[in-house]
């Protein structure tokens, strides 16, 4: 075997075991315990489509001794309908959807039960129902009777939220900013807890209420002009802290929804997702590669086995970082897959043709490597085309600053990360295919070239 | 080649463009008057459930819904839902639009053709569309950030009446993606979203190539010595779409062919509109854009 020869194997080799581990992974099994070291396909974490459905109704409160069923207008469904899709966000959740049932007065919630969300659902459903009401009082206290209430969740139009840290513990920071009526109302208050201040020496507070329970204090010692309060906290349970957080940011329910029933619902790509969509890919890119084989013979051969490595190395990344997230996450990291399994593909072809135009007028040592030349400049360009859009979607997609302002706009914000994870996969493909569909394609072909001289067999004419 | 024949390439090619357009206007009368597939995305439904036994036959489902079709007069879906609460399985029976169902009719028929089923009576919904306003809203502006997007690096690649022309593709490739979407009735709107975003990704590349491709042709033109056969090579190297359309094809075909064997719609209709992308992408790239071009860079 020549040495040209022994490289063509190697790198066909090393390309396809690419392919094999990013398929399967590389785990260990010691009796029941399975120890994951690199993800394979089956441990990508599905979305909607590729997991079951919990289908939850959520009713408002029932008839008790004191008072009746409360049945909701449409416009107040409606509202409940747009806070909890403001939760939902809060949550970035990878999918959801939620409906109206006017005639009942209930509301339909549809949430993907992936591993991501299993463990803390029945607390992202309580969290989803609860009213969310945080009250603010002039005073220090143990109970708010009698004391009117000087803002409200609803007064709150936008929280800024910290985390500090000292020496000794880290502390919450939330700065709430209230609108024109509240700022009004805590100017009064603070303006007269000061003066108190002043004339007794006595530290004034500001209390805030929260599920009929005071969750900490506001030190006043001075007027606040500006409608700015900040509440500092290094004891609130962390979870207490969660839901603040999602409540100040998305507003109150009218009352406490219940969640009455939970249905699961079969994957939209039936009970066994993975096999079926799985199963219809291999079937595909096995004809597309055939195909290839047999328009290009070895030029196809070597573009195929490329594609594979390619195709091996995207796998790695999306089951290593892109699953589980984001809107419809995995279903936009997986058509970005498929996107760069066929743009490999093209790239192939495009060698395939230029080779096939060369052949035409000169032999396989000079066609075939003057073919390959005049589409590289085409195809270096386009991949730097796939991966800036790549970059600048990853830019979008996972940027705060993104996110921010979508909220601003009143736009939904888990949809974004979507793009993100879109161009991720592109990014990670398109570099892995720049390897392999450009340069060990290129490798295997001129290590071909030197010791197969057939042009018919790089699907070309008569020059020997 | 004589102005003549130029002038009857061009018109040839903007017959490509009126197609494209008369395409997207026939779509968006059939959707002005027929409206979009009814699916739940789009569409409110009445949505029916009763507990039934662990033991339920599944085989039994699509003969199960053949007949409670027969009895309510209206196409449904029915499925077997399971209640995480309990553990029970419950019979969902959905209406698409949003219809009332002889309840009675078909709680008797059920009574009496599938008595292992038990059921008492049927609780009925009826729900709101799945993709709500806001997330409409979401998506079109992410949307239109990716056409700036496409825009300025079509731009910055060929130049800034290219980058035009690559735009003006992308846009039309989206409405024409939408209107097989329309036309070819699929009820399902993230393969619709999926669709947009490869094309998103799929008329740029296949589009800068050919009017870089283009630029060259017409730099050598203006050069005395540069030969019919070089401008042929430039076109030659750089064209590939029967053979992509055919690589796409055979993709597509695969999801369509094994979601039918499955039983798996939502396989099917994905492999649909990745066709319907791909193939939209190819017809824009190959047969629209020159007279675009064309239009673009008269002098």
């Amino acid at each position: 075997m020549t040495f040209k020869k022994l490289v063509v194997l190697i790198v066909a080799a090393v390309t396809i075991a690419v392919f094999i581990i990013g398929f399967f992974g590389i785990a260990s099994k010691y009796g029941d315990i399975t120890t994951v070291y690199l993800n394979g396909v089956q441990n990508i974490i599905y979305d909607a489509d590729f997991v079951n459905t919990g289908q939850i109704v959520l009713s408002p409160p029932a008839a008790t001794e004191d008072s009746p069923a409360v049945q909701p207008t449409a416009e107040e469904l409606d509202q409940i309908k747009a806070v909890i899709e403001r939760r939902l966000e809060m949550f970035r959740l990878s999918d959801y959807s939620v409906q109206c049932d006017y005639e009942n007065g209930k509301i339909l919630l549809d949430l993907p039960l992936n591993s991501n969300i299993a463990s803390d659902f029945t607390w992202i459903l309580s969290t989803i129902c609860g009213t969310g009401e945080i009250t603010a009082y002039a005073g220090n206290a143990d109970s708010v009777e009698g004391r009117e209430v000087l803002f409200s969740t609803d007064d709150i139009v936008k929280i800024n939220f910290d985390v500090e840290q000292d020496t000794f513990a880290y502390y919450y920071v939330f700065e709430m900013i209230l609108d024109r009526d509240a700022k009004a109302a805590l100017k009064e208050a603070t303006t007269a807890l000061s003066e108190e201040y002043a004339s007794t020496e006595e530290i004034q507070y500001i209390m805030l209420w929260y599920n009929g329970a005071k969750i900490g204090t506001v030190r006043i010692s001075d007027v606040i002009k500006n409608g700015r309060i900040t509440y500092r906290s290094s004891t609130i349970e962390q979870t207490t802290m969660n839901e603040l957080l999602v409540y100040l940011n998305t507003g109150t329910l009218p009352y406490t929804m219940s969640y009455d029933t939970i249905y699961s619902t079969a994957p939209a790509y039936g009970a066994d997702p993975l096999r079926n969509v799985g199963l219809a890919l291999a079937c595909g890119f096995a004809a597309v590669f055939v195909y290839l084989i047999i328009r290009f013979r070895l030029i196809g051969l070597t573009g195929a086995i490329a594609t594979l490595g390619t195709m091996g190395f995207s796998l790695f990344f999306l089951t290593g970082f892109m699953t589980g997230r984001g809107i419809n996450g995995t279903s936009a990291a997986l058509a970005a897959f498929i996107l760069i399994a066929l743009l490999c593909v093209e790239t192939a072809i495009r060698n395939g043709n230029a080779v096939h135009n060369a052949l035409a007028k000169t032999t396989v040592i000079k066609g075939v490597p003057e073919g390959l030349k005049a589409t590289l400049p085409n195809s270096l360009i386009l991949y730097a085309v796939v991966l800036l859009v790549g970059i600048l979607l990853v830019l979008c997609g996972f940027n705060n600053a993104m996110v921010g302002l979508l909220s601003l706009l009143g736009l939904g914000v888990s949809g974004i990360t979507a793009l993100g994870t879109f161009g991720a996969v592109l990014i990670a493909g398109i570099v892995s295919a720049a390897l392999f569909n450009i340069l060990l394609d290129r490798v295997m072909i001129r290590s071909l070239v030197q010791s197969i001289k057939k042009p018919a067999l790089y699907g070309g004419g008569d020059h020997e | 080649m004589s102005k003549a024949v130029t002038q009857k390439k061009t018109g040839g090619r903007m017959l490509y463009l009126l197609l494209a357009v008369a395409l997207i206007a026939v779509a968006l009368v059939v959707y002005l008057v027929v409206g979009p597939a009814p699916s739940r995305d789009n569409t409110s439904y009445t949505r029916y459930t009763a507990y039934i036994p662990y033991e339920f036959d599944m085989e039994t489902l699509p003969a199960l819904q053949d007949a409670i079709a027969e009895v309510a007069g209206v196409p449904v879906e029915v499925d077997v839902v399971i209640d995480v609460g309990n553990g029970n399985n419950a019979l969902e029976i959905v209406v698409v639009p949003a219809g009332e169902i002889d309840e009675k009719a078909v709680v008797g028929m059920l009574n009496s053709d599938y008595t292992e089923m038990e059921i008492e009576e049927l609780v009925s919904g009826v729900y709101s569309p799945a993709f709500s306003t806001r997330r409409a809203v979401t998506f079109g502006f992410v949307y239109l950030l990716a056409l700036l997007l496409i825009y300025v690096i079509a731009a910055f690649i060929t130049d800034g009446k290219n980058g035009l022309v690559v735009l003006l593709a992308t846009i039309l490739n989206t409405l024409l993606v939408a209107a097989l979407y329309v036309l070819c009735r699929i009820p399902n709107l993230r393969t619709l979203i999926i669709a947009v975003a490869m094309v998103c990704v799929l008329t740029p590349y296949l589009c800068i190539p050919k009017l870089r491709a283009f630029a060259d042709i017409r730099q050598r033109m203006k050069k005395p010595q540069a030969s019919a056969a070089a401008t042929e090579e430039t076109v030659k190297n750089r064209l590939g779409g029967i053979d992509f359309l055919v690589v796409s094809a055979l993709v597509c075909a695969a999801l369509v062919v094994v979601g039918l064997l499955l039983g798996v719609r939502a396989l099917s209709y994905f492999g649909i509109m990745i066709f319907a992308a791909y193939g939209c992408a190819v017809y824009t790239a190959y047969l629209v854009t020159p007279a675009l071009w064309v239009s673009f860079n008269k002098k």
